[in-house]
């Protein structure tokens, strides 16, 4: 019990620095792991190895669950694209690079694969955090995740068939196929069966995820495919909603103590870095950040997102992976790296983990969108300078109402919007507008914006505002702005911008509708609409 | 079938039938993680002043119950042919009733939290004590030592002595170091977690230091945390963890059965079995039903001790390595064990039905306990759940019991909760758990304001299931397709309505012509 207590006193310190630092906990567990191994008692083996694999197997459990196609939207095809693509290139450069810098082709090859996923669990909470889950670029993002996690377990499976040569590898890829449709079968039929139909109770439901978990690692180590294809396939059958969002519910406290314990121990495995390792590790981060924030930001502005949501996609996507240790962990037990490549790897992940908040902040984003060619671009604006006019950020539900209620008058409108769809359609309506980001002065500058009536910024982040806000200082211009929350509106207003608080008209419409269905006058309930 | 059962009879396919399965030291370690889970669970239940409100009976029916069934188990066993030292183990065998059985069917049943449970649980503790001091004596015995009053004093004092130590210690870090660092992390799930772990097992390393049993170290850790505001959410997230490992304990109590040569003792086996059935349940009626408790929280504090612990296979197992006694007394334990573990898990599970038979039957009257009920907490009903205080949440919140509703205001920050005149609730709506402690079932509406899609609409779909009407935020075009999908009665739309809102002020200001 001593051993258990001692990786989880090593958990516990690691999340607390983290969050106090306010990074992600996976670099902090690590460190721990490593300091842990090199300052405390050795931990037995077996319970080493234990944590190591149930830990792993969770953690690609967990991945496979959220393999849900509906969290990308409507972004199937540039998620697709993105996705192969940055991996694909990201492996290809990451090979060539690996060989510059000296290593071996197995080695390449293992580095290559590391670099070239990124992290669903540091990604994923950092939109969370930022509330951008359900933001165009913050689907895409989460869509490329979910292709590049499928594609680094196909990845595993052929670097360590690669000894064995291309027979190996092949009967490897008919086995995954083999297992993969196991698993549509039980995502299809199985699961819904088990899960909606039987209306199960917790424990039992519990017992009948990790059932299937088992099973399925057991079909994959009956044919020869590593445990964690099994784990993710039995994740994958999980995946469809709500099997979902019961499962999570279910397993989000076990995920939580074995991916604590799991990285902990992996941690314990690392070398304590030399000054080769460093090196390396620091040049291969850069090579991270340097090749996928351009790639990432180009594919992703060509399949239709903003500049600006494309290089935050790759701002945000510029790390190695959970799954890099977990290709490199494969890769030295099977002995086809060392120990160095293995704790490389992991400084790797670390750094660029630990990076990713830093790295992927809105101020970063626009130093990045000067470099934009777009910007580099002179502009012209668009005829004469306009004054008393009305400057429409962001075509939405508001700005067609106010539309709508200019016409017929004298008062103009221009429109600034980043969607090139909704600018094409709108010149077509014979309606003034350019594409742009509603925040960035130079698309502010088009629209005469300092000598505008009044500004309408229906943005997606309120944050934005403080930027329209410094561009009109000192003019006559007002912005009006939609804001949800009351701190935020309190701060603008004191900016002298003119603010709609949101809730308040929402929880006035939300109450006339309770009293007309009677949840306010009696205690039994009205009948379900 | 009780689950317990199930994992028993599984344990007994792997292990004796089949032999697949041996126990090592990794499948003890996670019966042994599972247990110290449990007794975690256990303590967040309580706290101190409830632990007050029923030590005198937990005290009284404990060490009764020990000392009835010692003395009646040893005449029975006596009367049955065995020789003195068989009787003595068998004895002892027989008085202790396993916590970890009994606690798992209340947790399930969900009566942890009932005056009973309390009680029993109590009762279980207060045996562990006594187990430290039995395993100390017949530690001795095995040694072959003259057991003085000496060595028996300086093994009773040392487990009193440890428990007042690691007792203090947690009293004091309940009082003065927990609860800032705690409300620090609290705002953040995974970490207050995962520290609540981290103190779990630093109690159990402790108690495990001091002699002590990792059971009692998990109690007390447990209930140093019950005192903080977030302990109910921690219970809701050791939960399922601790099914998972404790899953595994009940496998491996069955796997470690030896039944081998019980077949020749199934009468004894059925008799004792039988006195444990019983005869524990009647001696503890009598000496709770004597301290004032009702008819109904007597008897079903009862049937909790009807069965043997998983310390008595322990002590048969000591007594045949140290050649005490033969192995024909320990696969005769293992038969009682396995009678009266299965029994009494029906026994607890459906205490109510019995209960009500007994009582028809008029096999209670004989105790005269008091007839009125002791737990009068009814389940919420009618009332409006609030998930998400965030800005919206918590205007809903106010408004709604400013209206005169009865609401329940949720949300994973205990910060966002504060200033709030409603009832409040810290936890992941997701957790079953938490959609039980709400009594989603019963409400009148549920309403969520929170800006997270898969959340949202998993509450949709459960509110559909519980035919609960549900008003969700709407907080993005891209959601509400699916929330329309799921039948949500009403899509809150801050987005819209502050459109509509925002265009009547341009009109007024003169911007918009109106």
């Amino acid at each position: 019990m001593i051993d258990l207590a001692l990786l989880l006193i090593a958990a516990a310190l690691a999340h607390g620095a983290a969050r106090l630092l306010r990074v992600p906990a996976i670099p902090l567990l690590l460190l721990t792991g490593l300091g842990l191994a090199q300052y405390g008692p050795k931990l037995p083996d077996a319970l080493m190895f234990n944590t190591l694999e149930l830990g792993l197997v969770f953690l690609v459990f967990a991945a496979g669950i959220e393999l849900n196609p509906r969290r990308t939207g409507n972004r199937g095809r540039s998620v697709l694209i993105v996705g192969v693509t940055q991996f694909t290139a990201l492996g290809v450069l990451g090979y060539l690079f690996a060989v510059f810098l000296g290593y071996d082709s197995t080695t390449a090859l293992y580095l290559a694969f590391a670099l070239s996923a990124s992290s669903t669990l540091v990604v994923i909470r950092c939109l969370k955090q930022r509330q951008q889950m359900f933001e165009p670029f913050g689907r895409l993002v989460t869509g490329v995740l979910l292709i590049q996690d499928v594609l680094i377990i196909v990845g595993i499976i052929i670097a360590l068939r690669l000894p064995a040569g291309y027979p190996s590898i092949l009967e490897g890829i008919g086995s995954a196929i083999l297992l993969g449709a196991l698993g549509y079968g039980g995502h299809r039929w199985l699961v819904p069966l088990l899960f909606i139909r039987l209306h199960l109770e917790p424990e039992l439901r519990l017992l009948a995820i990790l059932s299937l978990l088992f099973v399925f690692t057991a079909l994959a180590w009956a044919l020869g495919l590593p445990l964690i294809a099994g784990a993710f396939v039995a994740g994958y059958a999980l995946s469809a909603f709500p099997v979902n969002g019961l499962a999570r519910g279910t397993l989000s406290s076990l995920t939580d103590f074995f991916l604590a314990v799991f990285f902990v121990a992996l941690g314990a495995l690392i070398l304590p870095p030399g000054w080769e390792i460093l090196r390396d590790a620091a040049l291969l981060a850069a090579f991270v950040v340097v090749v996928t924030v351009p790639l990432v930001a180009y594919i992703a502005e060509r399949t239709g997102l903003s500049a600006r949501s494309a290089i935050e996609s790759g701002l945000l996507l510029s790390q190695t992976s959970e799954f890099s240790l977990v290709i490199a962990l494969h890769g030295w037990m099977a002995g086809q790296i060392t120990a160095e490549v293995f704790s490389l790897i992991a400084v790797l992940t670390v750094g660029t983990m630990t990076l990713t908040p830093t790295l992927s902040t809105d101020e970063n984003t626009w130093r990045l969108m000067k470099l934009h060619p777009l910007h580099l671009r002179k502009h012209v604006a668009p005829g004469a300078t306009m004054r008393d006019h009305i400057v429409l950020l962001g075509y939405g539900s508001a700005a067609r109402s106010i539309i709508r209620a200019l016409k017929g008058t004298n008062r103009t409108a221009v429109v600034v919007d980043d969607d090139a769809i909704v600018v094409r359609q709108l010149r077509e309506q014979g309606i003034p507008c350019i594409r742009g980001d509603g925040s960035d002065p130079r698309a502010l500058a088009r629209v005469h914006a300092r000598h505008a009536r009044c500004i309408v910024a229906s943005l997606r982040r309120p944050s934005d505002a403080d930027k329209v806000l410094d561009y009109i200082a000192n003019t006559n211009a007002k912005l009006m702005i939609r804001v949800f929350d009351e701190a935020q509106a309190g701060r603008l207003e004191q900016r002298g911008a003119l603010t709609v608080l949101t809730t308040q008209p929402t929880l006035a419409v939300f109450l006339e509708w309770l009293r007309e269905n009677g949840f306010l006058d009696s205690p039994e309930p009205a009948n379900r609409n | 079938m009780p689950t317990i059962i199930a994992y028993i009879v599984a344990g007994l396919c792997l292990g004796p039938i089949t032999g697949l399965v041996e126990v090592d030291e990794t499948l003890e370690l996670i019966a042994e993680v599972g247990i110290a889970l449990l007794l975690f669970l256990v303590g967040l239940e309580l706290s101190f002043a409830k632990i007050r409100d029923i030590g005198k009976v937990a005290i009284a029916a404990g060490i009764g119950q020990v000392v009835f069934t010692a003395l009646g188990g040893f005449g029975l066993c006596a009367l049955l042919g065995f020789t003195l030292m068989e009787s003595l183990f068998l004895a002892i065998a027989l008085t202790f009733s396993s916590t970890v059985v009994v606690v798992k069917l209340l947790d399930q049943k969900g009566d942890l939290d009932s005056l009973y449970g309390k009680i029993a649980v109590g009762i279980f503790l207060v045996q562990d004590i006594v187990v430290i001091v039995a395993l100390t004596f017949l530690a001795g015995l095995a040694r072959g030592e003259t057991l003085t009053i000496q060595s028996v004093g300086s093994g009773v004092g040392g487990a009193f002595g440890g428990m007042a130590i690691l007792l203090t210690v947690v009293l004091i870090a309940s009082k003065y170091l927990l609860p800032r660092p705690f409300a620090w992390a609290a705002r953040s799930p995974d970490v207050i977690f995962i520290w609540s772990l981290c103190w779990c097992f630093l109690i159990v390393w402790g108690a495990e230091w001091l002699k002590l049993s990792l059971e009692i170290g998990a109690f007390l850790a447990g209930i140093s945390l019950a005192q903080l505001p977030y302990s109910d959410d921690l219970r809701r997230r050791v939960h399922p963890l601790m099914n998972f490992f404790v899953a595994v304990f009940f496998v491996t109590l069955g796997i470690q059965i030896e039944l081998g040569e019980a077949t020749a003792l199934w009468r004894e086996g059925i008799y004792l079995s039988l006195f444990v059935l019983i005869g524990n349940p009647f001696i503890f009626m009598i000496i709770i039903s004597r301290m004032g408790y009702s008819e109904k929280t007597s008897f079903n504090t009862s049937v909790t001790v009807a069965q043997i612990s998983e310390f008595s296979f322990i002590f048969a197992a000591m007594g045949v390595a140290s050649g005490l006694i033969g192995s024909p007394i320990l696969s005769l334990t293992a038969l009682v064990g396995l009678i009266t573990i299965a029994a009494s898990a029906y026994m607890i599970l459906y205490s109510d039905t019995l209960y009500r038979k007994c009582r028809r039957l008029g096999l209670l009257r004989l105790f005269r306990a008091r007839q009125k009920e002791d737990d009068p907490s009814p389940p919420r009903r009618d009332h409006i759940i609030v998930v998400g205080m965030n800005s919206l949440g918590r205007k809903i919140a106010q408004a709604l019991h400013a209206k005169g509703c009865q609401v329940l205001a949720i949300d994973t920050d205990p910060e966002k909760l504060k200033g709030l005149s409603c009832e409040t609730m810290i936890g992941n709506i997701e957790y079953e758990s938490v959609q039980d402690d709400s009594d989603l079932p019963n409400a009148r509406l549920l309403v969520s304001a929170l800006q997270i899609e898969d959340t949202n609409n998993l509450l949709a779909y459960q509110c559909r299931e519980c035919n609960v009407p549900c008003a969700i935020h709407g907080f993005d075009l891209s959601v509400i397709d699916d929330l329309v999908e799921l039948k949500t009665d009403f899509l809150l739309t801050p987005g819209i309505d502050g459109a509509v809102e925002q265009l009547k002020i341009l009109k007024e200001k003169g911007f918009v012509p109106g």
